[in-house]
């Protein structure tokens, strides 16, 4: 099973954690890593890696982080390996797309986290034909 | 040289100094300071890309004040971002004019007398000492945290916190 560790500003990854859990009940192998407002990056970077190894059942791990550019995403970048991939933007409907999708390889994990990053955001208008707007 | 706004931070490029500075500063080149960060080949791959296309350089302190006094310097609108205050005054000390100065996030650094002087900055006792000999420069330090907000006197916030 791919691990999971979700990172992010503020309580950002703890809410998406609770939120994802609220609809798929409880999961294994999940951590979370939030960064506080003045957290130090280096021990930040700790963190990540002490929650990377906590995961890994062996077959490798996803880290999500929130944010392109941000430092979780910045820092995130030093666990890059064979084993460890990172997918900047996460959403619930990608947490929940890779958590029900977790048992194949890493990349084809990714894989999964990246194609659904669209698949997630719908006007909704256009699914129940209301139209509005123009 | 044009160093348009030097600011301390040792969480470098971030949300915060691309979405709000970088636009208010009208700043075209960010360039990061600090010896050790500029030997760091991860970060020196992901700070660029952190700059949402504003080019970027991360040079160490004494690359940063050669690149300064060059030509191509002059026509620029630098912005540049000093981690730690003992980057910022050597620069100052190899004669940079940065024409203002601000205090960004410094978190604090475990195993260091560190005292939080506000909610996102720590400082030492040999911070504080950088701090008044970079202001003895002819600067008012502000620790403004977004570009339009009241600027405060960083001096005077050491000074009640007995820094």
């Amino acid at each position: 099973m791919i691990g999971i560790v979700l990172a992010g500003h503020g309580s950002f990854c703890e809410g998406l954690r609770d939120a994802a859990q609220m609809i798929m009940g409880p999961q294994e192998h999940l951590a979370v890593v939030p960064l506080g407002p003045a957290e130090n990056l280096d021990e930040y970077r700790e963190k990540l890696e002490r929650a990377r190894d906590e995961v890994d059942s062996g077959d490798g791990v996803l880290v999500f982080v929130d944010l392109f550019g941000g430092s979780p995403s910045n820092v995130s970048a030093y666990l890059l390996g064979a084993s460890t991939e990172v997918v900047t933007g996460v959403s619930l409907p990608m947490l929940l797309e890779v958590l029900s999708a977790r048992t194949g390889s890493l990349t084809d994990v990714v894989n999964t986290a990246v194609a659904s990053a669209q698949l997630g955001t719908i006007r909704l208008a256009d699914r129940i034909g209301a139209g509005g707007g123009s | 040289m044009t160093v348009v706004h030097m600011r301390i931070d040792n969480r470098l490029i971030h949300g915060q100094v691309t979405i709000s500075w970088v636009g208010a500063l009208r700043a075209d080149h960010l360039i990061v300071s600090n010896d050790q960060v500029a030997q760091d080949e991860i970060q020196k791959m992901m700070l660029p890309q952190a700059a949402r296309g504003v080019r970027t350089s991360v040079l160490s302190v004494e690359d940063t004040a050669s690149y300064c006094d060059t030509e191509e310097a002059e026509k620029e609108r630098i912005f540049l971002i000093a981690k730690f205050p003992a980057d910022a005054l050597q620069l100052l000390e190899r004669g940079l004019k940065p024409k203002e100065i601000n205090v960004g996030n410094q978190a604090p650094i475990p195993g260091t007398k560190f005292k939080m002087v506000m909610r996102t900055l720590a400082a030492t006792p040999e911070d504080a000492d950088a701090y008044r000999k970079i202001a003895s420069n002819g600067y008012r330090l502000t620790c403004k945290m977004m570009p339009n907000d009241r600027p405060t006197d960083f001096l005077e916030v050491l000074q009640k916190k007995g820094l």
